[in-house]
C-alpha cells in the first residue's frame, strides 16, 4: 500500500482495455471505497470550454473504487484559483498494485466549470462505442447521479458516515 | 401528488425500510420523524433518487419515477452538512444549481433575487459564503434549494448543525416559507419540537415501518403505541395486564379506566399517564411517592417520584416529602 504523499501511477484505459494514457500523481487521501491524489497537468497549455488547462495546473483527482466516474477538481498553477471540474464516466478505478491504478474510460465526460455552467462530452464518441446495454446503463446512471450531485451540490469528495454514499462535496466547506 | 407504496430497502442483509407507504399533497408539509437509524434518510435518498429502493413504487402524480434520474425529478435539497462552494460569492452559490441546467442569464438573476429575498438574505448577495455565520450558511442553502423552484422540497435535519437559538430562528423562517407557499415538503428529523413546528403531517418512523401518520395533534393526542408515546416523551408509559372492565393489573397496583372495549383477560396493555394529569390528595388511582428530583420547567415543577413517575405541579414540593396524589380514570390512557 502506497503511504501519503508516495507516488501513484495512474493509468488510463479505452472501453477495450488498452492502455492510453499514463502519469504520476502524489497520493492525498485514501479511505475505503476512494483514493486522492494530486497531479500536475503534463501537457502543454490547451484551451478548454472557455478557459486554459496550463502545464502545471494542479489536478485533485478522486477515483472512486465502486462508482462508475472519477473527479479532477482543477486548480490554477500560479494562484490555485479553482477552474471547475472534469468527471471522466467509466468503470470503477482498480487498484492494480499497491502503487498503480487504472480506470477503463467510457468516453463520456461532465465538465462543471467553477461558476457551475456545465457541459456534457463526447456523448456521440460514447454512443459509437461498443458496450453491453448494463454498461451502458451504469455510465448513463453515474452521469445523472453526477449532474445531481452537482446541481444539489452536495459535492465533491467524500465517503459519509455509517459507509452511505454521500455526494461529492466541495472543500473546506464552515460549519 | 407523491405517493410512495409499499417500498422496501435492505442494508447487509437487515431491513431498513420494511414496506413504506404514504403520500403528499399539494402544498403539504410532510415531517417523517424518528430516531437516527430508523431509515428516515434513506427514505428521503430513496425519493430524491439518490438510492434505489428494492421493491415498490415512486409515483409523482401517478408516474413512475424509478426511471428518472435525481437530476431530473425537480427535487429541491437541503442537507445537514449544506456544502457551500468557499470559492463563490453567496449570489454564486444560489446561482450553482441553476447555471449547471444551463438556464438563461436573466432566468437565473431574477431567480436568485428571489430566493435570497426569501430567506432575507438580499443584501448579502455579493458577499463571501466563507465570511457568513452557520445559520447565514444554512440560509444560502435553502435559498439554493428554492431557487430552480423545486416541485418539491427535501430536508434532511437542516438545523442539526446549528445552536439552538439559531435553530429557533431558522424554524421560524422556515415554517413561513413552508407557509407561505404551494411547494410541498419532506422534512426529516429526530427532533420532535422540530417536527410538530414545522408539520401538517407528522409520519413517525420506527425500525423501517410508519407507526403514525397524522396531524400534530392527533399524534400527540393519540401516540397510538408505547414506543411512541416514550420517544415523543408524552409522559409515564406503563405495562400491565388487562383485568376486564377497564381495570388493569400495574407494578402500581391495579388502576382505573374508562376503556370499555373487550380485551382478553391477562393481556398485555400500556397505558400512558401524562405528567399534567396528577392531581393533589387522595382518590381513586393513587400513585404518589416520595419526591426524588424537582425542575422548574416552563411555568411548572417538573416532579419525579421515587417510584420513577413523573409529574408536572403548579407549586414546588420539598425534596424527600411524600405526595400524595391520585389520577382519574379518564386521564389513564389506553395505548395499542
Amino acid at each position: 500500500m502506497a503511504r501519503l504523499n508516495e507516488t501513484i501511477t495512474v493509468i488510463k484505459r479505452d472501453a477495450a482495455g488498452r492502455e492510453t494514457w499514463r502519469y504520476t500523481g502524489r497520493l492525498l487521501a485514501r479511505r475505503p471505497g476512494f483514493l486522492r491524489l494530486e497531479a500536475r497537468f503534463n501537457r502543454p497549455d490547451l484551451p478548454f470550454m472557455g478557459i486554459t488547462l496550463r502545464q502545471g495546473d494542479r489536478f485533485v483527482e478522486t477515483f472512486y473504487t465502486d462508482r462508475w466516474y472519477n473527479i479532477f477538481e482543477i486548480h490554477d498553477r500560479d494562484d490555485d484559483r479553482l477552474k471547475g471540474w472534469y468527471c471522466n464516466i467509466g468503470r470503477p478505478a482498480v487498484l492494480e498494485a499497491a502503487d498503480r491504478l487504472s480506470y477503463v474510460d467510457l468516453a463520456l465526460d461532465l465538465w462543471v466549470a467553477a461558476d457551475g455552467t456545465s457541459t456534457v462530452l463526447d456523448e456521440d464518441e460514447f454512443a459509437a462505442l461498443d458496450l453491453d446495454a448494463e454498461t451502458r446503463a451504469q455510465a448513463q446512471a453515474a452521469l445523472a447521479e453526477l449532474q445531481a450531485a452537482f446541481a444539489n451540490h452536495t459535492t465533491p469528495l467524500s465517503v459519509g458516515k455509517r459507509g452511505r454514499r454521500n455526494m461529492p462535496r466541495p472543500i473546506n466547506q464552515r460549519r | 401528488m407523491l405517493t410512495l407504496m409499499d417500498i422496501y430497502k435492505s442494508y447487509e442483509g437487515q431491513p431498513l425500510l420494511a414496506g413504506v407507504s404514504f403520500s403528499v399533497a399539494a402544498g403539504e408539509t410532510v415531517c417523517l420523524l424518528g430516531a437516527s437509524g430508523s431509515g428516515k434518510s434513506t427514505l428521503l435518498r430513496i425519493i430524491a433518487g439518490l438510492e434505489n429502493a428494492e421493491s415498490g413504487r415512486l409515483l409523482w402524480y401517478g408516474q413512475d419515477l424509478a426511471s428518472l434520474p435525481a437530476h431530473q425529478r425537480g427535487f429541491g435539497l437541503v442537507f445537514q452538512d449544506y456544502a457551500l462552494f468557499p470559492h463563490l460569492n453567496v449570489a454564486d452559490n444560489v446561482a450553482f444549481g441553476l447555471r449547471m441546467q444551463n438556464r438563461p442569464r436573466q432566468e437565473i438573476e431574477r431567480r436568485v433575487a428571489e430566493a435570497l429575498a426569501l430567506v432575507n438574505l438580499s443584501a448579502f448577495a455579493a458577499r463571501r459564503v466563507t465570511d457568513l455565520s452557520g445559520g447565514e450558511q444554512q440560509r444560502v442553502a435553502l435559498a439554493r434549494a428554492l431557487a430552480p423552484r423545486p416541485r418539491l422540497l427535501m430536508f434532511d435535519e437542516p438545523l442539526g448543525a446549528l445552536d439552538r437559538s439559531l435553530r429557533q430562528d431558522l424554524l421560524e423562517e422556515l415554517r413561513r416559507i413552508l407557509r407561505s407557499g404551494e411547494t410541498p415538503a419532506i422534512y426529516v428529523t429526530h427532533d420532535q419540537e422540530e417536527a410538530f413546528a414545522l408539520a401538517d403531517r407528522i409520519l413517525l418512523l420506527h425500525e423501517g415501518r410508519i407507526l403514525r401518520d397524522g396531524s400534530p395533534a392527533e399524534v400527540w393526542r393519540r401516540p397510538g403505541s408505547a414506543w411512541a408515546a416514550r420517544f415523543l416523551g408524552l409522559g409515564n408509559v406503563l405495562t400491565g395486564r388487562a383485568l376486564g372492565q377497564g381495570r388493569v393489573e400495574t407494578a402500581f397496583g391495579v388502576l382505573e379506566t374508562t376503556h370499555r372495549e373487550k380485551e382478553a383477560a391477562g393481556s398485555p396493555v400500556s397505558l400512558l399517564i401524562r405528567p399534567a394529569a396528577a392531581r393533589l390528595g387522595p382518590g381513586v388511582n393513587p400513585l404518589g411517592g416520595r419526591v426524588a428530583d424537582i425542575l422548574f420547567q416552563d411555568d411548572r415543577y417538573r416532579v419525579r417520584l421515587d417510584n420513577g413517575l413523573v409529574f408536572h405541579l403548579p407549586q414546588a414540593p420539598a425534596r424527600g416529602e411524600f405526595l400524595t396524589l391520585h389520577v382519574p380514570p379518564e386521564a389513564v390512557e389506553w395505548l395499542a
